[in-house]
C-alpha cells in the first residue's frame, strides 16, 4: 500500500525539469497568455526598478517625454526579447544598474539632451527585454506571450509617466516638483540597495 | 476505528486559536523595513531634522537634502550589506541628532555644499545600520523598499513642519523642535535614552 506512492514520489523527484528564471505557465487561450506575459515585468523587482524610474524620469524631463520616445523604448524591448537567449544571469543586475542611473537622472532633473534620453530609453528596453526572456530560446513561447510582456513593460513605464506628466500640467505646485524628484531619489536608493544585495 | 476518531475529536475541541497571520511572516519584509526607521527614535529625530533644516535653508536645500540623504544612505546600506565595517556607527547616529538638531535650533544658514556634505556623512551611518540587518531579512528587497520609503516620509514630515518658518512664531516653534532633537540625540549618545 505504501510502496506504490513512495515509488511514484521518488520517480517524480528524480525527474525534475530544467529550471528557468522566469518560467511561464500560460493558459491555452491567447488572452490568458497576454495576461501572463504582462505580469512578468510587474512581478520582478529588477524589472520594476528599471522600468519605473524610466517613466518617472521621462515625465520629469518633459510632459511629452514618453510620446516622443516610446518607439525607441519599444524597439529596445523587441531587440532585447530577441537577444534574451544570449543573456546570462547577470542581466538582471544590469537592469537594476540601468534603473539606478535613470533614477539619478530623474532626481537631478537637469535639462538632459534628447539623444541621451533616447539612449536611456533604448538601453532600458534592451536590458528589460533580455531580463524578461533570459534563457528562453526565441520562438519557444507563444507570440501572444511576447506581446503581453512588451505591453506590460510599456504599461509599467507609462503609469509613472502619466502620473508625473499629469501632475506637472494639472497641479503645477512647487511641492509636487520636489516630490517627483524625491520619489526618483527613493527609487535610486532602493535600486542601489538591491544592486548591493545581488552583488553580495 | 473509534479510537482515532475519538482522539481526533479531542484534538479538534482542544485546538488553540489559529495563527495563520500573526505578523511573524512579515519579519524581514516590507512592513519590518518600513517600521524600522519609524520605531527607532534615534533614526526618527535625525530624519525629521533633515527635513526641518532643509525647510529652514529654503530652496534649493529644501529638496537637495531629502534627495541626498536616501541615496547616500543606500551607499551606507550597501557597505553594510557588503560587510564593510564602519567604526562608531551608533555614535554617528546619535551625533546626527545632536548636530542636525543644533543646526535647526540655531537656524544655521550653512552653504549648500556644507549642508549636503554633513547630511550625507550622517546618512552613511544610518544606512549602514539598516544595511547590516538586510542580509538576514526574509525578503531583503521588500525590506529595502520599506525602509527607504519610511525614511523619505520622515523627511517630508520634517519639511511639512518646517514650512512653519514662514511666520516668526512658527520659526520659534521649529527652533524649539531643534532643541528637543539635539537633547534627544545627546540622551542617546550618553546612554540615558
Amino acid at each position: 500500500m505504501i510502496r506504490r506512492p513512495a515509488a511514484a514520489t521518488l520517480a517524480a523527484a528524480t525527474l525534475p525539469t530544467a529550471a528557468a528564471a522566469h518560467s511561464f505557465a500560460p493558459g491555452p487561450d491567447p488572452w490568458s497568455q497576454i495576461i501572463s506575459g504582462a505580469l512578468v515585468p510587474l512581478s520582478d523587482p529588477a524589472l520594476l526598478l528599471a522600468l519605473l524610474p524610466l517613466g518617472l524620469t521621462l515625465g520629469i524631463w518633459s510632459t511629452e517625454g514618453l510620446p516622443r520616445l516610446w518607439p525607441v523604448l519599444a524597439a529596445g524591448l523587441v531587440t532585447g526579447a530577441a537577444a534574451g537567449p544570449l543573456a546570462g544571469l547577470s542581466i538582471a543586475f544590469t537592469a537594476i544598474l540601468t534603473g539606478l542611473a535613470t533614477a539619478l537622472m530623474g532626481a537631478a532633473a537637469l535639462a538632459w539632451p534628447f539623444w541621451l534620453m533616447a539612449a536611456v530609453a533604448a538601453a532600458t528596453g534592451l536590458v528589460t527585454g533580455m531580463t524578461m526572456l533570459e534563457g528562453h530560446p526565441f520562438g519557444s513561447l507563444p507570440t501572444t506571450l511576447y506581446l503581453g510582456m512588451i505591453g506590460g513593460a510599456l504599461l509599467t513605464v507609462a503609469i509613472p509617466f502619466v502620473l508625473t506628466a499629469t501632475t506637472r500640467t494639472v497641479i503645477p505646485a512647487p511641492w509636487l516638483t520636489i516630490g517627483r524628484r524625491v520619489a526618483s531619489s527613493w527609487l535610486a536608493a532602493i535600486a542601489l540597495m538591491l544592486a548591493a544585495l545581488r552583488f553580495a | 476505528m473509534t479510537r482515532p476518531l475519538f482522539l481526533a475529536a479531542i484534538a479538534l475541541l482542544a485546538a488553540t486559536a489559529a495563527h495563520a497571520h500573526t505578523g511573524h511572516g512579515l519579519d524581514g519584509g516590507f512592513l519590518t523595513g518600513f517600521t524600522h526607521p519609524l520605531l527607532g527614535w534615534d533614526h526618527v529625530i535625525a530624519m525629521v531634522a533633515v527635513g526641518l533644516w532643509g525647510a529652514f535653508l529654503g530652496s534649493p536645500a529644501i529638496w537637495i537634502l531629502p534627495i541626498t540623504f536616501p541615496i547616500v544612505m543606500a551607499v551606507g546600506g550597501a557597505l553594510g550589506v557588503a560587510g564593510v565595517t564602519i567604526p562608531m556607527v551608533e555614535t554617528g547616529i546619535a551625533a546626527s541628532g545632536i548636530v542636525l538638531g543644533l543646526m535647526v535650533a540655531f537656524g544655521v544658514r550653512a552653504q549648500l555644499w556644507v549642508a549636503a556634505l554633513l547630511v550625507g556623512l550622517f546618512a552613511i551611518f544610518h544606512g549602514h545600520a539598516h544595511g547590516t540587518e538586510l542580509p538576514s531579512a526574509a525578503n531583503p528587497y521588500a525590506y529595502a523598499a520599506g525602509f527607504v520609503l519610511a525614511t523619505g516620509l520622515l523627511h517630508l514630515a520634517g519639511i511639512a513642519f518646517g514650512t512653519l518658518t514662514k511666520s516668526p512664531a512658527g520659526t520659534w516653534a521649529v527652533r524649539a523642535v531643534g532643541v528637543v532633537i539635539a537633547a534627544a540625540g545627546a540622551a542617546f549618545l550618553t546612554g540615558i535614552a
